[in-house]
């Protein structure tokens, strides 16, 4: 492989490590507070607002069952808004956090309900208020399993960064859509295959170790 | 703090699916006594007892702790108030993540005491359930009479002075269940607290309860203390419940025989027998014997004790001369004992012994 070659992927690759970091962090900040209104506001939970529920659930489907590459597309207003252009890698951070950010959400949103229900209700006879349910008991039970679906959202989230390089969104993608495609650059398109394959396998093996770690119920 | 629970009502659903788990409870536990309610499953033990610091609110009715209305609290005053009402658990509900200090540690901080209070609370509270040296550990380290250990400290935090038991000990061998309910009349002596505990172990309530309420189909069918209802147990449902420790069934060998109401030539008198108190430790039947002339014959005897006071009960077959029996049942009768003539049986009853 030729220098310049070489300069390119490494190049590609932290393009795509930015977008899918600072797209990571968004979907996290947003799809945290998310994930816990989801599953408090349930009926029988301990803030039930039903109303709120099924409309914030209505939006998170609908968000979801978009698919990437035409939520993308249909962003590109908002985009040219929020980064000023739609081409390259901070535009391509707008779709991806978006689309990021729902599944983040329903990802909390599952972990939570695993925490068992007589830990809740122990709190609450203890004369727990609902936000320190959620601080106390909630999220801290329910971490190894938060920290398991995150590391799923970044996978996903590498995946759908390879999908924005074909609007022209920069990093490992685009790199495989313009040298391995357009350009029939077969070793280019084997080696980002390569690299993204590697990365996923480091996000999923960091991931588990953390959740391992974390985890104080015996099963590790 | 006493308790009185007045005409609670728990539906739960609505329209024809509706279920009335409680109907019309009206209980009164006075301050300081370890109060008991047994009843099968589906009786709607484990509701009244989540009614009492609402963890389930009640459709109708209204619950007092120390004089105060808790259905009538707005939530905010409600969480001060469950403060002083502890709760344990059959499922132990700990915090899988949290050493057995911080489970301990959890209803201080929730109460917002400083960090540097908390620690010498939960070394004390660790030191009374004798717990101090697995501060460390991890529920998943435990065993389940540790893990209930820690939930009666981490109850205990708030100086509360009513603890709610629900099914404590129903996830614990007959070992552990022991030390745990030794554990649970201790705090009730030594910190004068209330505890009202369910159940559906008879054992339980014979071992540590002063007061004992049967509960059946949402209703409290009998109530009194619990040497009363033991010895003197007036409904079906108590008496089915009871039958698994007092045991007063005739052994199935016996099942067969044709009791008769008649006299019967040649026959024997079957006579059961419950005694409580001071009267089990006279020998009735050896006086019986030498006075009567009757020969006395245990057909089976169970013979307990419910915190300190020997009770049990005994079926014996009288056999003699027709007077001679009648002599004897009416010495018995005259005795401090319960009475009861089973039936009278042929030449068949010697057989089968």
């Amino acid at each position: 492989m030729s220098a310049k070659l070489f300069a390119l992927l490494c190049s590609s690759l932290v393009d795509t490590l930015y977008m899918v970091g600072v797209s990571s962090a968004i979907a996290f900040i947003f799809g945290l507070p998310l994930g816990v209104v989801l599953l408090v506001t349930e009926r029988g939970q301990i803030m039930e607002r039903p109303a709120l529920n099924r409309f914030l659930g209505s939006i998170v489907n609908a968000a979801r069952s978009t698919p990437f590459i035409i939520l993308m597309v249909l962003l590109i207003p908002v985009t040219r808004m929020i980064v000023g252009t739609s081409i390259g890698t901070n535009a391509a951070i707008v779709p991806l956090a978006l689309a990021a950010t729902p599944f983040v959400g329903r990802v909390v949103e599952g972990a939570l309900r695993e925490v068992d229900g007589g830990v809740v209700e122990a709190a609450l006879a203890m004369g727990a208020s609902p936000w320190q349910v959620i601080a106390k008991v909630l999220l801290p039970e329910a971490l190894p399993a938060i920290v398991v679906g995150l590391t799923l959202s970044v996978i996903n989230l590498i995946g759908y960064s390879a999908m924005a390089g074909a609007i022209g969104g920069g990093g490992l993608g685009d790199l495989a859509i313009r040298y391995g495609y357009q350009r029939f650059r077969l070793d280019v398109m084997f080696m980002t295959v390569a690299v993204l394959i590697a990365l996923v396998n480091l996000c999923q093996g960091v991931g588990d170790f953390l959740a391992k770690s974390l985890r104080r119920d015996g099963r590790n | 703090m006493a308790i009185s629970l007045q005409g609670i009502t728990k539906i739960f659903g609505q329209g024809p699916t509706a279920l009335k788990a409680l109907d019309g409870i009206d209980l009164e536990v006075p301050e300081g006594t370890i109060f008991g309610i047994i009843g099968s499953s589906g009786a709607g033990k484990s509701t009244l007892v989540r009614c009492v610091n609402l963890l389930e609110r009640p459709t109708s009715g209204k619950v007092l702790v120390g004089g105060v209305d808790f259905t009538a609290l707005s939530e905010a005053e409600l969480r001060i108030a469950r403060k002083k009402v502890g709760m344990i658990f059959q499922s132990f509900n700990l915090l899988s993540r949290r050493t057995v200090f911080g489970n301990v540690a959890l209803p201080l901080e929730l109460a917002r005491w400083p960090r540097e209070r908390i620690a010498p609370r939960v070394e004390e509270l660790l030191d009374l359930v004798g717990l101090a040296e697995r501060r460390d550990a991890y529920p998943s380290q435990l065993s389940g009479g540790q893990k209930q250990r820690v939930g009666i400290a981490r109850a205990l935090a708030n100086d509360p002075e009513v603890l709610l038991s629900d099914e404590a000990t129903s996830a614990l061998d007959p070992g552990t269940t022991q030390s745990i309910l030794e554990l649970l009349r201790d705090i009730n002596e030594r910190l004068g607290l209330t505890i009202l505990l369910i159940t559906h172990e008879m054992n339980v309530i014979k071992e540590i309860c002063h007061n004992v309420a049967v509960i059946d189909k949402g209703r409290i069918v009998e109530e009194g203390a619990v040497l009363d209802v033991f010895t003197d147990p007036r409904e079906k449902a108590t008496k089915s419940l009871l039958s698994e420790i007092v045991g007063v069934n005739l052994p199935e060998r016996f099942g067969g025989l044709d009791f008769s109401r008649e006299p019967i030539e040649e026959g024997d008198l079957v006579v059961q027998l419950r005694f409580f108190g001071d009267v089990a430790a006279e020998p009735v039947m050896s006086d019986l014997i030498r006075r009567f002339d009757v020969d006395v014959n245990i057909l089976t005897a169970r013979i307990d004790h419910i915190r300190n006071v020997p009770y049990g009960t005994l079926v014996v077959g009288l056999s003699g001369e027709e007077w001679q029996r009648r002599d004897a049942l009416k010495h018995l009768r005259s005795l401090d004992l319960k009475v009861e003539v089973v039936g009278r049986v042929g030449k068949a009853l010697r057989a089968a012994v």
